[in-house]
């Protein structure tokens, strides 16, 4: 009986499954910001379903450059079985639809594109009982895991009393993504990306080798001159062994110069302890080639004002919860926030003083504050860490 | 096979291209925009190379009296003289950029059919416009129009595109690398089989 089942699981693999999908609080999708995305499947079959949601987004425009965002996950129903899945999604300009597809295995099952219409003002929003008509009314219930689905609004008023949970998920968003309540710290940190994305810029493995380069290049010109002169006039050899030595010279050069770390980073970490169990994570990398780069959990990418281009992000979702994953181009930053609960693995951190280009990114009470630091080398990568505790 | 000796017309374009070449690879390594630092070498070595081409061609046209498959063989010498005086240049510019060593010979390919089309460019252009003022215009002119103005409407013509593209290992460059080999191997053809001339 049970190779039976089997067999018919293999044969029909992928019975059609029903979906809906809905984008943004109370249908209402903010830009720049990290929408809700519900999506409930079901699947009316009586066969189980397995296979993967695919969930794609242009963002940007001709003018700014165009990018992809896409989301991994995978699904498993029960015969008549159904889920109710909420998806973090960050909406950004030139967000017109977002593009569903269901699959198993190389078979889409469902693909819709629902359209995005942009709100550029975020929302206000209450919870327990609605009074002004403009505001979205939530329930506790509505309060979700991660702060970062509360981005859409900028004002939440607080009628009831919330649970601690929901209370650290409402507290985190009022301290780092400047929303307004009851339950708001009397400071929230304040982020600009523009001095953090110039110190990541500014990262480079190590300067030229000038005291070898300069005098290099002038003894090269000053000798090239009178060497080709004489190959002109048929004395071909000593240019030759000369483009060769210098040649072996620059060889020598390159591949004492040559970086073996292809990604210098930032990661700076913001606590609250005592307030918000959530910590504020930016994340600041260049490479120098080409570099795939994965991170654990879901990470929101800070954009320019312009350059989009190729700022393609993919995040997948397995047992152990989201990854993110980007391709970073040679010399051009990418800065990512998240907040997260869990705590990083860091090595032996070093009180220091905040740099400038940490406080002119964060504002936030530094006379306050306190911070540490420490330089993680690894294989592949050199991160400088930043942790910051605020009172 | 004999190397041809540089003819001296020639001495004073390379001198320069030389110069420029090293003082643009100086500037990128100084520009305060790393970003625009990784580019700027090649986008200056690219157009340098397209004006050294020319004036390498346009030398050609008078100067001896060889068959076609002579001169080809000449203009090439010189195309590959080109990327050689400025190959310490480009070495040291990988490595301060960290590119592959396959973007790297990518790029040099692209240099050396880059600058050998532009060569038979300029030694065929004599033939064409006989005028030395209209010439001198279409010389530079074309240079300009090609690797500079084309390089925002039809990109992968201009090298000051296709270079930097290759040299990231973008996809761009690839359709800029295959039209110059492309057209550096129709051209080596056609004037291969061209009869002896001056």
């Amino acid at each position: 009986m049970m190779i039976f089942l089997l067999l018919l699981v293999g044969v029909f693999p992928a019975s059609a499954v029903e979906a809906t999908v809905e984008v943004g609080w109370a249908g209402r999708a903010v830009a720049s910001a990290v929408n809700p995305v519900w999506l409930t499947v079901s699947n009316p079959g009586a066969l189980p379903f397995s296979g993967e949601i695919r969930i794609s987004a242009k963002i940007g425009s001709p003018w700014r450059g165009e990018a992809r965002y896409t989301a991994g996950i995978p699904l498993f129903l029960a015969p008549f079985g159904r889920a109710k899945l909420l998806i973090p999604w960050p909406v950004a300009l030139g967000t017109a639809a977002l593009a569903v597809e269901i699959r198993a295995g190389e078979r889409g099952v469902f693909a819709r594109e629902v359209p995005v219409w942009l709100e550029t003002e975020r929302l206000r929003g209450a919870l327990g009982p609605p009074g002004d008509p403009a505001e979205v009314s939530l329930s506790p219930h509505d309060i979700p895991p991660d702060p970062l689905f509360l981005w859409p609004f900028s004002q939440l008023r607080i009628n009831l009393v919330l649970p601690g949970e929901a209370l650290s998920v409402v507290r985190a968003w009022a301290m780092f993504l400047g929303g307004i309540s009851e339950v708001s710290p009397p400071f929230g940190v304040l982020l600009a990306s523009l001095p953090l994305r110039q110190r990541v810029q500014g990262l480079r493995p190590s300067p030229p080798l000038w005291a070898a380069l300069v005098p290099g290049l002038v003894l090269y010109l000053f000798a090239l001159g009178p060497l080709l002169a004489r190959f002109s006039r048929g004395n071909i050899g000593l240019f030759l062994a000369f483009s060769v030595v210098f040649l072996g010279f620059s060889l020598i050069y390159g591949v004492w110069q040559e970086e073996p770390r292809a990604i210098h980073s930032v990661l700076v970490r913001v606590s609250c302890p005592g307030f918000t169990m959530f910590n504020l994570d930016l994340w600041g990398g260049v490479a120098w080639r080409k570099e795939r780069w994965a991170l654990p959990g879901f990470w929101v990418e800070l954009l320019p004002e312009r350059g989009w281009e190729g700022l393609d992000l993919l995040w997948v979702h397995s047992a152990e919860g989201w990854r993110t994953e980007a391709w970073l181009s040679p010399g051009r930053p990418r800065l990512f926030l998240r907040l997260a609960e869990e705590a990083l693995p860091f090595p032996a951190l070093a009180e220091a003083a905040p740099p400038a280009w940490l406080q002119q990114t964060l504002r936030l009470p530094w006379e306050k504050a306190r911070i540490k630091t420490a330089l993680v080398r690894e294989k592949e990568s050199q991160t400088e860490v930043f942790q910051v505790w605020v009172p | 096979m004999r190397i041809p000796p540089l003819p001296p017309a020639l001495l004073t374009p390379f001198h320069g291209f030389a110069l420029l070449s090293a003082g643009a690879l100086l500037t990128s390594l100084l520009w305060p925009d790393p970003l625009v630092g990784r580019s700027l070498f090649l986008q200056i070595l690219a157009f340098l190379q397209g004006v050294l081409a020319l004036q390498t061609g346009e030398a050609e046209r008078g100067y001896g009296v060889f068959s076609g498959k002579v001169r080809v063989s000449r203009l090439f010498t010189f195309s590959c003289l080109a990327v050689v005086v400025v190959a310490p240049f480009l070495l040291v510019y990988r490595a301060e950029t960290g590119t592959g060593w396959r973007e790297f010979f990518f790029s040099l390919l692209f240099l050396l059919a880059h600058g050998f089309v532009w060569a038979v460019g300029g030694y065929h252009l004599p033939a064409v416009i006989r005028s030395e003022g209209l010439r001198f215009l279409a010389k530079y002119g074309g240079v300009v129009l090609v690797t500079v103005v084309l390089a925002f409407f039809v990109p992968w013509v201009s090298g000051v595109f296709v270079l930097p593209t290759l040299w990231e290992g973008r996809a761009e460059g690839w359709p800029g690398l295959a039209l110059y080999l492309g057209l550096g191997g129709m051209s080596a053809l056609w004037s291969w089989r061209k009869p002896k001339r001056s």
